[in-house]
């Protein structure tokens, strides 16, 4: 019978027990919660007042310097990005591909992306040398009578990130509506106010409904080539140059898959957060679920690992001079444990523990190597960003090494802090867990006996 | 083989053979300049403003170890890395061929410090500070940079420009040495010698009519196309390899053919001296440019 009960399809759970379960968590303050977003305040207010020290002392508050322009706050820009690309993945591709397991997991996907999305793009603006002037970037007209440089690809990043924040926001919020409309009546105080001006009036006719299936999938088929330009173009940021080891053709690809890599584990690091502060979840959140989404996360790493040795095996087979000094550097200089543990903590654990099916379904364990996945993609940025500008092009100019300052530590913990903060304060707000996806994927199922077995399938959808 | 995009082009020629590594051009670039001092503590952290500096290149081994002192500026580049990628425009050639930076449209994304495969493009990191008597000293002609943005070598446009009104206002050409950069005018030795590329009859052009031999340019291989040529020693045409790759110069000699900078088989890698079968001196300059006798008038629109 073990088997049975490792199949999704069969959970014994009904449609009242998934709402009380999507719902639980709202209007509720423990004191876990308000721990975590006091100190999502207090990293948010310090990092406020670095950035102010930042802008009145200057950019000298940062560790850069001439050689290396670029540094932690481009490393966090495409950290941040990355993770933000979780809510595409998960929410736009498996709802293409029709798979139903996927219901318990979008919005939780969609909500790591509301949140990381602002907090990537703050970092481009943080790291502007006058980011006062930001609006120069803007293609409105001024006095200097002067478009933006089109063919600057830090242009493309200004349309890219601005183009996907509007969409997932739009995405998240279309895919929010029925939730509020459908919990608005059982509300009670401030909530039922903010729910009854957030779902516009929703009364759950089949017009509305059909344009909820409609608006979805539509936006699922926007989003995705969104998704696909901007962490692309963001690669490109870097491949555009001529840095050796920025300047790769493999930086698209690798740079995307590897988005969609550590926003899975992203959404792991949160999943295990929320059966930890919400137990009830666990009806909801099945070991089911973990199993399909990490044969997902398994994919994603070996397209990450084949990309990733893809970016510098050419590198060390063409042996050009200064391609070679940069991967010496990398592999034995002073970033020697760095990489390798990027390599181990990215490549050669993951995928062997990911390979195991026990492994895959196991809550705590998934935690823990969704953590390690985390720190490491944040290495392969530093891999990425720091050492090819240190070792540029052999003008022994300058060889100082780059290193963090308090000042970019604090900007740094404060997204961190923004992201953190803002996830608690949205699951105590709204249904973190999409209620009515899941029943109706609940609804839809149908049980058959076929020659003594009971077998679950969906019936398909309109 | 490089066409020029205007009537002008601004050029020098540094010669390693005569550099002696004085500096004198590094603090006269300083003073005429106004640039920034960042004083100790910011320049151990690498916040050095030099738009000059010179680098040292060592050879061999201990009891026979030679220097090599290559001045390094921004080399106003043809088709250069720091322009394409300036997302509002900061970074902009302009049309007698210099690489213009306007600082007031800058604002500091560093782009182009990292593209720039020199290392020429400097960033203001702190607000700059003169103590009391020294503010009275700055030069008038040259913009004061606020922190945030990117400053760099500018050929000395100020002069430049100077140059142009005064030709205008006579109604005459701009004559060889009227205008000087700072460096140029520094230097002891004359390792540096600018004008206009375009005027065959330069002192530029000349010298590198007669050197053509050991011209080469810094990184061609990523086809940016240096307006500062660097004539390499006689007595070791391999001492500028630590600078490598360096492609040959290419410009202005219309057998050379039409292909990209980097991408054939250029001679300085291999140990003998790249020497053109041609005489030197027989060989007809600007076999290219439209006109043997370029039309010097005042730059137009110069401001």
């Amino acid at each position: 019978m073990s088997h049975v009960n490792k199949n999704f399809r069969a959970a014994e759970v009904s449609i009242p027990e998934i709402y009380d379960a999507c719902f639980e968590p709202i209007g509720k303050s423990g004191w876990r919660s308000n721990i975590v977003i006091l100190l999502s305040l207090c990293a948010i207010l310090i990092g406020a007042l670095a950035f102010a020290g930042q802008m009145y002392y200057g950019l000298g508050q940062t560790g850069l310097h001439i050689p290396v322009y670029w540094g932690g706050y481009i490393i966090t820009f495409v950290f941040w990005i990355g993770v933000a690309h979780a809510g595409a993945l998960i929410s736009a591709l498996l709802r293409l591909t029709g798979a139903e397991w996927k219901s318990a997991v979008t919005r939780v996907a969609e909500v790591i992306t509301l949140f990381t999305l602002p907090a990537a793009g703050s970092f481009p603006l943080i790291h502007m040398g006058r980011t006062e002037l930001f609006y120069y970037m803007l293609p409105v007209p001024n006095n200097r009578l002067l478009w933006p440089n089109f063919k600057s690809m830090l242009m493309w990043d200004v349309f890219a990130v601005s183009t996907y924040l509007t969409g997932s926001v739009l995405f998240l919020y279309v895919t929010l509506v029925p939730d509020l409309g459908i919990a608005r009546p059982r509300m009670k105080g401030w909530y039922k106010t903010l729910y009854t001006l957030l779902s516009w009036g929703w009364r759950g006719t089949a017009e509305e409904w059909k344009r909820v299936m409609e608006a979805a999938a539509l936006y699922s088929v926007i989003i995705l080539p969104v998704v696909i330009s901007v962490h692309t173009i963001v690669s490109w940021d870097f491949a555009m140059q001529l840095v050796p080891g920025w300047h790769s053709e493999v930086f698209g690809p690798l740079f995307f898959v590897g988005a969609l890599y550590s926003g899975t584990a992203a959404v792991f690091t949160m999943l295990g957060l929320l059966l930890w502060t919400y137990p009830s979840f666990k009806k909801v959140i099945t070991p089911v679920h973990y199993d399909m989404l990490g044969r997902v996360w398994l994919v994603l790493g070996l397209s990450w690992a084949y990309l990733f040795f893809n970016d510098f095996m050419p590198k060390y087979y063409a042996h050009i001079p200064d391609k070679i000094e940069y991967l010496y550097y990398n592999g034995f200089g002073p970033y020697a444990a760095a990489t390798w543990f990027l390599v181990i903590g990215n490549f050669a654990l993951p995928l062997f523990c990911l390979a195991f099916q026990d492994f895959r379904r196991s809550f705590l364990p998934m935690f823990v190597l969704s953590i390690i996945v985390n720190i490491a993609m944040y290495i392969e940025r530093v891999f990425i960003v720091i050492p090819g500008l240190e070792v540029y092009n052999g003008l022994n100019f300058n060889t100082i090494p780059y290193t963090y300052s308090t000042t970019e530590i604090a900007v740094i913990v404060a997204t961190f802090g923004w992201v953190i903060g803002g996830l608690t304060l949205f699951c105590r707000i709204f249904p973190i867990l999409p209620y009515w996806e899941l029943a109706e994927t609940k609804a839809r199922q149908v049980e058959v006996d076929m020659a003594g077995v009971k077998v679950n399938y969906f019936q398909a959808g309109e | 083989m490089q066409e020029f995009h205007g009537k002008y082009q601004w050029g020098m020629t540094v010669d390693v053979d005569k550099c002696t590594g004085c500096k004198a051009c590094v603090i006269a670039c300083r003073a005429e300049n106004n640039i920034a001092v960042v004083g100790a503590e910011q320049a151990a952290m690498g916040r050095l403003m030099d738009w000059l500096r010179i680098e040292r290149i060592h050879h061999g081994h201990f009891p026979h170890v030679q220097v090599d002192f290559i001045p390094m500026l921004c080399q106003q580049c043809g088709a250069a890395p720091c322009e394409s990628v300036c997302p509002v425009f900061a970074s902009v050639h302009t049309h007698d061929g210099l690489n213009g930076q306007i600082y007031n449209r800058c604002i500091g994304t560093r782009v182009c410090g990292n593209n720039c495969p020199y290392h020429v493009r400097m960033f203001n990191f702190v607000y700059p500070k003169w103590p009391t008597p020294m503010e009275k000293l700055l030069n008038p002609d040259v913009t004061q940079r606020q922190e945030g943005v990117m400053e760099k070598c500018t050929f000395c446009v100020q002069r430049i420009r100077r140059g142009n009104v005064d030709a205008k206002v006579e109604n005459r050409e701009i004559l060889d040495g009227e205008v000087r950069p700072a460096c140029v005018q520094a230097c002891a030795s004359e390792a540096l010698v600018f004008g206009l590329l375009t005027d065959p009859e330069s002192s530029v052009s000349r010298n590198l009519n007669q050197n053509k031999h050991r011209s080469v340019l810094v990184h061609n291989d990523h086809d940016t196309r240096p307006n500062v040529i660097y004539l390499r020693p006689e007595r070791d045409p391999s001492a500028l390899e630590p600078v490598a790759p360096l492609g040959e110069v290419q410009r202005r000699d219309g057998h050379a053919g039409h292909d990209h900078g980097g991408h054939q088989p250029t001679p300085e890698n291999s140990p003998t001296p790249a020497v053109e079968p041609t005489p030197v001196e027989t060989s007809t300059p600007a076999a290219a440019a439209p006109a043997s006798t370029p039309a010097l008038t005042a730059t137009p629109g110069a401001q």
